[in-house]
């Protein structure tokens, strides 16, 4: 099969899973797709060596986080000020909704390795191991960032919830 | 938080439309790689005047008789690097081999006099199959006045607006041409020694014209000039 033909096909099956990792990794759909783009030209840039790996999704998934990361140490990201405090989404509709409010008002406390570990373990479904590998690090420090996060999600998610309920 | 995975997956199962456009990715690549070939035969012209200088001061360089002697080595043309992805092959009505030697026999009623190839006994078109279209290039001229110019022929991207090869804004200029083609021209690197002039012609037989020439500015032809020729009805990849 032609590699262009192929490319098409390998992106077009995976499309969806990109971008609800990077919503889940910037908490912006308009960023995240900003963020898959720029991981998708890469991958074609690249696709004749990285399409022969084991694993080309973990390519793309350490492309998406390189570039977030990066995205994130952009001047115009580290500071952001404002006339009055930012209003909080207003959901009046409890259920799936409200979870979904409060799951991402949790992850967006986190700092950025925190968050790309849980959207690695938990979304991605990647053992400690296979997360270490992607993000470079040791396995101990997978454990001990995700110890971390999961408390603060749990510390964050109930004050959600209340402020929600008023 | 019993189960965060099931809450992740549901947390983004309401994606918006995507506006990621695959196509228009794949374009973009094919444009930055048709910059990159165009700057690549710039450096290895630079390379071979400054080679033929080094190797053979004072010595005026192989005439185009010298070098279509018997004694020649085979024609061979540099291909992109094999990192880069094939682009899908477009349906044409002949094969590569008739589409090379029909453009190639096109070639000297179009080439400014004297243009000649440091590879091959004559200026040829090849077909560059990780592009998918046909490439030729060619020296110009002579001492000073000398310039290098290539040639991309190759299938109209659907849907393609007429665009420049680098420059954008008042630095483009379009040049309406007879039949209905359209010229985009631009000049850029004129703050260096050997600047780039290119035309892209955006032709109604679905075909897509690519010229630059790079050398001094007094040496390079006018855009009109290079337009007439990114025009010329031999140039088709639909005969």
């Amino acid at each position: 099969m032609h590699v262009g033909i192929e490319y098409r096909d390998y992106v077009g099956a995976r499309l969806d899973t990109f971008r609800r990792a990077a919503f889940l990794l910037c908490g912006d759909w308009h960023l995240a797709d900003d963020l898959v783009s720029t991981a998708l030209l890469k991958l074609l840039r690249h696709w004749r060596r990285v399409s022969v790996m084991d694993d080309p999704d973990a390519y793309v998934r350490r492309v998406l986080l390189r570039c977030l990361l990066d995205e994130r140490r952009r001047p115009w990201r580290r500071e952001e000020s404002w006339e009055w405090p930012p209003e909080r989404p207003n959901v009046s509709i409890d259920g799936p909704v409200t979870e979904r409010i409060a799951i991402l008002a949790a992850l967006g406390r986190l700092a950025p390795r925190q968050r790309a570990v849980i959207v690695l373990r938990y979304f991605y479904d990647l053992s400690v191991e296979q997360a270490a590998a992607e993000l470079d690090c040791t396995p101990g420090t997978i454990k001990s960032q995700t110890a971390r996060a999961l408390q603060a999600m749990r510390s964050a998610m109930p004050d959600e919830e209340e402020v929600r309920r008023g | 938080m019993d189960d965060l995975s099931t809450l992740l997956r549901a947390a983004s199962d309401n994606a918006p439309p995507t506006g990621i456009d695959l196509d228009g990715l794949i374009t973009l690549d094919r444009r930055r790689r048709r910059t990159r070939w165009v700057t690549a035969a710039a450096a290895v012209a630079v390379i071979a005047v400054l080679g033929a200088v080094h190797l053979s001061p004072g010595r005026p360089r192989s005439s185009p008789a010298e070098v279509s002697s018997p004694s020649a080595a085979p024609c061979t043309h540099a291909t992109m690097p094999s990192s880069l992805p094939d682009q899908p092959v477009t349906p044409l009505p002949e094969t590569q081999e008739a589409a090379v030697a029909r453009l190639t026999a096109e070639l000297p009623a179009l080439l400014p006099a004297g243009a000649r190839s440091t590879r091959c006994p004559r200026v040829e078109f090849y077909y560059e199959p990780k592009g998918d279209d046909y490439r030729a290039s060619a020296w110009v001229g002579t001492g000073k006045d000398e310039y290098s110019l290539a040639i991309m022929v190759s299938p109209a991207t659907p849907g393609a607006v007429p665009h420049c090869l680098n420059a954008d804004g008042e630095a483009c200029t379009r040049i309406g041409q007879p039949g209905g083609a359209i010229a985009m021209a631009d000049l850029v690197g004129t703050d260096t020694a050997k600047p780039q002039r290119s035309v892209t012609v955006f032709r109604p037989d679905r075909t897509t014209v690519l010229i630059a020439v790079i050398g001094r500015t007094k040496a390079l032809p006018p855009a009109t000039r290079l337009a007439t020729i990114g025009s010329a009805p031999g140039l088709t990849l639909y005969p």
